[in-house]
């Protein structure tokens, strides 16, 4: 079988030595993670390595010799190396040595207990060691979800990943310390730190903890026998602000949690969280800062009760145009007239109400937009809440024409039942034969007469209302949509695939590089990152709303039969 | 190695490259035609004078402007998402398949199928408007089920040639893949039967509409009748 050598980058310059690394015997693969320099005493050097397998446990060994000289090749020093074979006896060994400054290496291996001496193709692979040790590698959708994936069939490429990733104490030592090995690896210049992480590590700890103990008293607050009496109850859980505020909270809970992440996909939900709040919070607090500049909220208020008034006077001009003869269809006077009037006296009340209720509208709007400053899902939901309140009157006309139209349209089937002779069995569910007496097929046919032409009337009103409500819950949709979506989005992961698009790794590319022939063939293997779409998908953070389960048709089937219809429900809700 | 010229199941010509890198290595790339001044200008005009007929209609100048970036957006999206400069495929001995579509703006889009998961590289057919194509497609291997096949992935999407007249490319796949026999799927009523020769490899294809051919890859050129509707089993030259 061919041998693959996964070669670091970094240590392409350094001085002879050893090799040291993981040895896969099954993908007959070698990932080689430093070169150990001489002079070494080779106890120590076990000593170390099985120190290194203990904390890190990858089976870390001596893999092989590296020889990097400026001049002809030594007789002496590859007499020496092949030496060292012996004394750390690793099966193959491999030998990999430069001259000068040629870029193509020669790499042979020694076997010692092979039966076949026949020469194995050798592949090397060049690879960067800082990339492949941060990336983290996504199987693909499909493979992820079958969970009863034994380990010998994992991908050869994940094992390498895995083996860099877990070897990190191993690149903690740099030249400068004084021990008795010294490395190369991809840190060996110098390890990397970082002053602002180091700070805000050291900071996150007390603020975690006074941020568990608000949140342990805010939810207390919350959960206080005080807010749960009925009327209260009910009001937040139509309010869609309260759910956004609980949603919120819950992730603010998430955050402050001072459980460590066990692994990539909590740390990254957790990153995401924490992104997606501190944008939300800053957008807030720059619409509030717009609100309240020239007094824009003042206006605001000072226009929302003539709106508020104009709304009423269309739904009256509507009305007055209904009890006439709307489209050229006549009504059925009486009828007409009754439900016209109740309407419109429905409307005056609403009306009376507002403008009871304007002199405060404009401070409730001014302590109401501050709420902004918590976020911009929040201000998008007090502004769905507000269309709500304050079509509250279609709301009610709806479910009135609904609830009418619903009793009219089940009257008349069950008279039209009664009219063909036949009777709905609750107990069997379904339609029997039954006989009726005289005075009741002749009250029930006077009835079922009535019903039919007085439901042309019913229906319009009916329809226009439905229209209405309809609208209004399509503008509702629309915000619950946007607010979903900020809610959801996982910024930080997709600001981590634009500038560090190699930590969220697919998979891998080659490329082949310069070849020479007689030499072992050289590529160099690169993190392939992963699609923008798969980013989302994988990582977006679950929302509280489900969208409509119901299909076109079903709904349509509702809207036929006057049932009222809640096409946005929130998970948690009961089913009406 | 040098190049040779095909032509396409769309009708362009096509530039097919074969490389060997090593004993263990080959790649094989193919370079669609470029795109043509004449199409360019001719869909660039067209647009303009649309918008400066509706300019005269409506005597509004964003028109004008509008069409502008349209013409500007929509090259950069074909350039970047559409156009295919070449498509090339790397097969690297016991490590695996890279396919890579590298565009006419630069971007290269790279997926790389580990051996592991590689089941078989077929060549399937399909019916495209009133002909049949043939094309190679990987099938990669389903975790769970041994005999099964998880999913197909088609090669050289946009530049497909046709295969049964040209060896050489089969013989790139076929020497890296073990030596297997290539089994093309089977698809409801037709069956076919499957040949291994003494030196290189045979593939026996039976197509729809009762077309019946056997082609044979790195060994002269061989033609073998049967009959449609066999059951599966071997037969020795």
């Amino acid at each position: 079988m061919v041998l693959k050598v996964f070669f670091p980058s970094c240590c392409s310059s350094a001085e002879s030595g050893i090799l040291i690394g993981r040895w896969i015997s099954e993908q007959n693969s070698a990932v080689i993670l430093a070169v150990v320099h001489f002079p070494f005493i080779p106890v120590q050097v076990k000593q170390y390595l099985s120190e290194v397998q203990r904390v890190t446990k990858v089976s870390v060994s001596v893999l092989g010799s590296w020889s990097n000289s400026k001049q002809e090749k030594e007789e002496s020093l590859s007499e020496f190396l092949e030496d060292l074979g012996t004394i750390f006896s690793h099966e193959p060994w491999i030998q990999i040595s430069k001259e000068g400054d040629s870029k193509f290496w020669s790499c042979s291996t020694l076997q010692k207990q092979s039966n076949n001496p026949k020469e194995e193709e050798i592949i090397l692979v060049y690879y960067d060691q800082r990339k492949v040790m941060l990336s983290h590698l996504h199987p693909p959708l499909a493979t992820a979800t079958s969970t009863d994936h034994k380990a010998d069939d994992a991908s050869k490429l994940s094992a390498v990943f895995d083996t860099v990733a877990k070897s990190k104490i191993l690149f903690m030592t740099d030249r400068y310390d004084d021990g008795p090995i010294k490395l190369t690896h991809w840190q060996s210049d110098g390890v990397e730190a970082s002053i602002i992480v180091e700070l805000m590590k050291q900071a996150s700890v007390p603020a975690c903890m006074l941020l568990t103990f608000l949140l342990s008293l805010i939810s207390g607050i919350c959960r206080s026998r005080v807010l749960k009496f009925w009327p209260l109850s009910f009001l937040w859980s139509k309010l869609s602000t309260c759910e956004q505020l609980g949603h919120r909270l819950q992730h603010l809970q998430v955050i402050s949690s001072n459980k460590k992440a066990q692994n990539q996909t909590q740390l990254m939900r957790k990153a995401n969280i924490f992104v997606s709040l501190l944008i939300d919070v800053a957008l807030g607090i720059l619409l509030m800062s717009w609100l309240y500049r020239k007094n824009r909220i003042g206006h605001l208020a000072d226009t929302l009760i003539p709106v508020a008034d104009h709304v009423a006077e269309e739904l009256q001009d509507l009305l007055q145009w209904l009890m006439g003869a709307p489209a050229g269809l006549k009504m059925n006077r009486a009828l007409d007239q009754v439900l016209g009037r109740f309407f419109l006296y429905h409307i005056h009340l609403w009306i009376s109400y507002i403008h009871l209720m304007s002199p405060f509208i404009e401070m409730i709007l001014w302590y109401v937009g501050l709420s902004a400053c918590l976020g911009l899902t929040v201000a998008l939901c007090i502004l769905s809440d507000i269309i709500a309140l304050l079509t509250f009157h279609i709301y009610c006309f709806y479910v009135y024409g609904a609830r009418l139209y619903c009793l009219k349209i089940y009257g008349l089937s069950s008279l039209w039942r009664l009219f063909r002779g036949k009777k709905w069995n609750v107990l069997r569910q379904r339609v029997d034969s039954c006989s009726y007496d005289l005075d009741q097929l002749f009250i029930g046919t006077l009835l079922f007469t009535i019903l039919l032409f007085l439901l042309p009337t019913t229906a319009l009103y009916y329809l226009v209302f439905t229209l209405l409500r309809l609208l209004v819950v399509i503008v509702q949709g629309l915000i619950h949509l946007l607010v979903d979506l900020i809610d959801s989005l996982p910024l930080y992961s997709i600001i981590l695939r634009l500038c560090r698009s190699y930590r969220l790794a697919a998979g891998v590319k080659f490329r082949v590089l310069e070849q020479q022939d007689g030499k072992p063939l050289r590529l160099l293997m690169q993190v392939n990152p992963l699609s923008y779409g798969s980013v989302i998908q994988t990582y977006r953070l679950p929302t509280y709303s489900c969208y409509p389960k119901d299909s076109w048709t079903s709904l349509c089937k509702k809207l036929f039969l006057g049932e009222l219809i809640y096409p946005w429900k929130h998970k948690g809700e009961k089913q009406d | 190695m040098g190049e040779r010229r095909y032509r396409s199941a769309s009708g362009a010509l096509v530039a097919l490259r074969r490389r060997q890198h090593s004993a263990s290595c080959r790649e094989l790339a193919v370079r669609c035609p470029r795109l043509q001044l004449r199409s360019l200008s001719a869909v660039t005009s067209a647009v303009w004078l649309a918008a400066y007929g509706l300019f005269v209609l409506s005597e509004n100048s964003m028109v004008l402007s509008a069409a502008i970036f349209i013409t500007l957006f929509g090259l950069i999206i074909y350039l970047h998402f559409v156009k295919v400069d070449q498509e090339s495929l790397l097969v690297i001995g016991s490590l695996g398949i890279q396919v890579t579509s590298s565009y006419a703006s630069g971007r290269e889009s790279t997926t790389f199928i580990e051996m592991g998961q590689v089941k078989d590289v077929v060549i399937n057919e399909a019916i495209h408007m009133q002909k049949v194509i043939y094309y190679l497609c990987i099938l990669l291997q389903d975790p769970g089920d041994p005999q099964g096949v998880s999913e197909v992935v088609p090669l050289f999407q946009v530049s497909l040639t046709e295969w049964w007249i040209s060896p050489d490319l089969w013989s790139v796949c076929a020497c890296q893949l073990s030596k297997r026999i290539f089994i093309p799927l089977q698809v409801a009523d037709y069956s076919c039967l499957s040949l291994s020769g003494p030196s290189g490899w045979v593939l026996q294809h039976c197509g729809m509409g009762g077309i019946r051919s056997l082609i044979e890859l790195c060994t002269g050129d061989v033609f073998f009748i049967c009959s449609p509707f066999k059951e599966q089993g071997t037969v020795s030259i």
